[in-house]
């Protein structure tokens, strides 16, 4: 059986932006992490006090940064792959993002070039690397360039050797939280391409997580925006929230961001383009990764309403969604380290709905800060092995999350998971 | 009259000869410090990256040049890339990675450019062909007007009777690409010099006043202490040639320093420091340091000291040569 990492990273933080820590740490430490970090002694200064100062959690983020700013792309995947020693044909889904429009300055590599970064490496394992193309409605102008440039770099073969050619990417990527939403008209003719070929979308949606536009005018000037699927405006509201010690640590701007990119980012602003592409009989295989988030799963009967549009949690949105469209899948990653939400991944795993549409993936190398690849995979691993499903034929929860769901949702024109 | 006769140049000779042996020892300090961080190798690719950024086509040709296995086995560490990248190997890497990129294999040729190519300027070599499409193709910026010029100077610069030799063109175009990399690497010697001074200067104030290389202090030896003046100079008569051969070889520095420091009763060490005699028992007095105006000619005579090192020591050796070559 072939086995799948549905959801990992190779990019390093030369194809971030420059200011990429500055989203997550106050500036005056991320000018300092940033500087000391660019060594290995300084990589290990750093690492030695923040576990000092930090505790497990300071040194976990060292790690992080560790993988991130000493290595390339290359050795990202090599580092991925040996954290699966036991299972020397796994294949690994590499998303590439376009982070160059979230507010935090341009990347050393450009995308172009983290794309370049990301194909070498496929030549070097064309059948255990699968790449997906991150998108992005700024990307080009006018969505008619979007969508040449996607089915571009779909339709040339990526030549491994004098023999050998391969189908470069396999999926598209969307980050909404980067600062538009995923109805933005620019995309359209990319969706529409993507439905007809049944090439997947794997769109993060983890709640409060991940990467953000940090331009606050930016976000001022578009979180209210026209929804062109369903004819309607979507409004969204700047969050500002008050707090003295996110201003005296000089990240309230920055949360206020984070917050108010809830908005491009949760599950109910995918709905019309799904109910759109449904209509149509054209339904467009997506992907909301992270179910929601660990932390939404955690507190699904808390009665504190996240920020967003519906005012609802966002995990039990997604399940909503999930029973509503048979095209949608989720995936459980990131939050994978926590073995809290086992029990409940299991049991949505046996759901007789959606629980084929469940899958395995880590969103390596990010959850390094939280837990080592190979702990993170080995614990779940154990774990789904020794459920069976009984809405399933009583397979186990690891063959259905990480083979058979996944394969599923892969399968397009241009690639066949069984061939 | 002989001007070395007068005590202030004496004076001035033992300034100089003292300031080139710390120059030495901050460069050796410098040096580690360097090789800890790989610096060399890190400035070079940190400009190579800020040179070969190409926004218009959202790709950096120098990060790609880096993971080439051309270059990166040179090293095989992203952190500790190699300084010594050589112009040839340079050139030949960066016609690659331009023509292997998918980037370039993703651009559709249009109809008119098609027939253009193929009529006048068809490459058989697939490099060369896809280095040329990558040219006509790519969105203009200055990296890709400085490969499509050095292309095209390689074309012109290779017609014979009419007919376009591809192993010349192929050799001239690296060539052209070479030149460039020469010149750029000529300009990053000199701004790595600069950036060292800076950093020479901050270990030469560190170092001077944790050792108490007190440039105003050492001037007031020499002149109360003729013979300490008079004690470093013929140290230096006898061991300028050992210095500058051997100044890499900490080993024998300190010896020889050692040996001066017996030799001469320098106020020069850690037991000398102002931070030393701050530090010692209250009840000793110490009157120096709180004397008016300790701390402000203690300032200015570490800054002076630093300024020194900045310097280096080959220039100071080549100071002293010159006033030597006048003595003689």
């Amino acid at each position: 059986m072939q086995y799948y990492n549905v959801h990992s990273h190779t990019f390093t933080m030369t194809n971030a932006p420059r200011r990429f820590l500055h989203l997550y740490l106050p500036d005056f430490v991320a000018d300092a992490v940033d500087k000391i970090t660019n060594t290995q002694p300084g990589t290990v200064t750093v690492e030695f006090l923040l576990s000092k100062l930090g505790g497990n959690g300071g040194k976990r983020y060292a790690s992080f940064l560790k993988i991130g700013k000493s290595k390339n792309q290359p050795e990202v995947f090599d580092a991925l792959m040996n954290s699966y020693t036991d299972d020397q044909t796994m294949k690994f889904v590499a998303l590439t993002m376009n982070m160059e429009y979230c507010g935090a300055g341009p990347s050393t590599s450009g995308f172009e070039g983290q794309l370049e970064e990301v194909l070498n490496i496929k030549r070097r394992y064309p059948n255990r690397l699968l790449v997906f193309l991150g998108v992005d409605p700024r990307w080009a102008a006018g969505q008619r360039s979007i969508k040449e440039k996607v089915e571009q770099y779909f339709s040339t073969p990526l030549k491994v050797n004098d023999t050998t050619s391969v189908s470069p990417f396999c999926g598209l990527k969307i980050y909404p939280s980067m600062g538009y939403y995923p109805f933005d008209q620019r995309l359209m003719e990319t969706f529409e391409w993507a439905a007809t070929h049944k090439v997947p979308v794997l769109s993060h949606c983890y709640y409060l997580g991940g990467i953000y536009n940090n331009d606050e005018k930016y976000l001022r000037e578009n979180l209210s925006a026209a929804d062109p699927y369903s004819g309607t405006t979507f409004n969204g509201d700047y969050v500002k929230e008050r707090g003295f010690w996110r201003w005296l640590l000089g990240t309230k701007n920055s949360n206020n961001n984070l917050d108010s990119c809830s908005y491009f980012m949760e599950p109910n602003s995918f709905i019309s383009m799904m109910d759109h592409f449904k209509a149509k009989g054209t339904p467009l295989k997506l992907c909301l990764a992270h179910f929601g988030g660990g932390n939404q799963m955690k507190d699904r009967n808390s009665s504190d309403a996240p920020f967003g549009a519906a005012r609802r949690n966002w995990f039990l949105q997604v399940k909503d969604m999930l029973l509503k469209y048979d095209t949608l899948y989720t995936d459980i990653s990131y939050a994978l380290h926590d073995q809290e939400i086992f029990p409940t991944v299991f049991d949505e795993l046996n759901h007789p709905s959606y629980g084929n549409r469940i899958m395995f993936g880590t969103d390596f190398f990010l959850t390094e800060r939280e837990q080592q690849e190979n702990k993170t995979y080995s614990n779940f691993k154990t774990a789904a092995k020794e459920k069976t499903l009984s809405n399933f034929d009583h397979i186990n929860a690891w063959d259905q999350a990480a083979s058979k769901s996944v394969a599923e949702f892969l399968k397009s024109d241009f690639y066949d998971p069984a061939s | 009259m002989n001007l070395f006769n007068f005590p202030v140049i004496n004076i001035a000779l033992a300034i100089i000869i003292s300031w080139a042996l710390f120059a030495i020892f901050c460069s050796l300090v410098y040096e580690a410090f360097a090789q800890l961080k790989a610096e060399r190798g890190r400035f070079m690719k940190k400009y190579i990256l800020l040179q070969l950024q190409d926004f218009p086509n959202g790709v950096n040709w120098g990060s790609l040049l880096y993971m080439h296995g051309n270059v990166d086995l040179l090293s095989r560490a992203p952190g500790k890339p190699s300084s010594d990248v050589q112009p040839c190997l340079f050139a030949e890497t960066l016609i690659d990675v331009v023509a292997t990129a998918h980037l370039v294999q993703v651009q559709r040729l249009p109809a008119d450019l098609e027939y253009a190519t193929n009529e006048n300027v068809s490459y058989v070599n697939g490099t060369l062909a896809n280095f040329k499409k990558a040219t006509q193709t790519l969105l203009p910026s200055d990296v890709m007007m400085f490969l499509t010029q050095a292309l095209k100077s390689a074309e012109l610069n290779s017609m014979q009777t009419g007919a376009l030799d591809e192993g010349v063109i192929y050799k001239k175009l690296v060539a052209n690409i070479e030149n460039w990399y020469t010149e750029l690497t000529q300009r990053l010697s000199l701004w790595y010099k600069k950036k060292t001074r800076k950093y020479l200067f901050a270990i030469g104030a560190l170092l001077a006043f944790f050792v108490n290389v007190d440039s105003v202090q050492l001037f007031g030896v020499y002149r109360d202490y003729p013979a300490n003046s008079q004690a470093i100079t013929s140290f230096y008569n006898n061991n300028a040639d050992q210095l500058q051969s051997d100044s890499n070889n900490l080993k024998i520095l300190l010896d020889k320093f050692g040996t001066l420091q017996k030799e001469t009763v320098l106020p020069v060490g850690y037991d000398f420091s102002a931070i030393h005699l701050a530090m010692l028992d209250k009840t000793i007095p110490q009157p120096q340091i709180h004397a008016k105006m300790y701390w402000f000619w203690k300032i200015i005579g570490v800054l002076i000291s630093g300024f020194a090192a900045s310097f280096g020591g080959p220039f100071w050796f080549d100071v002293l040569k010159k006033i030597y070559s006048k003595k003689s």
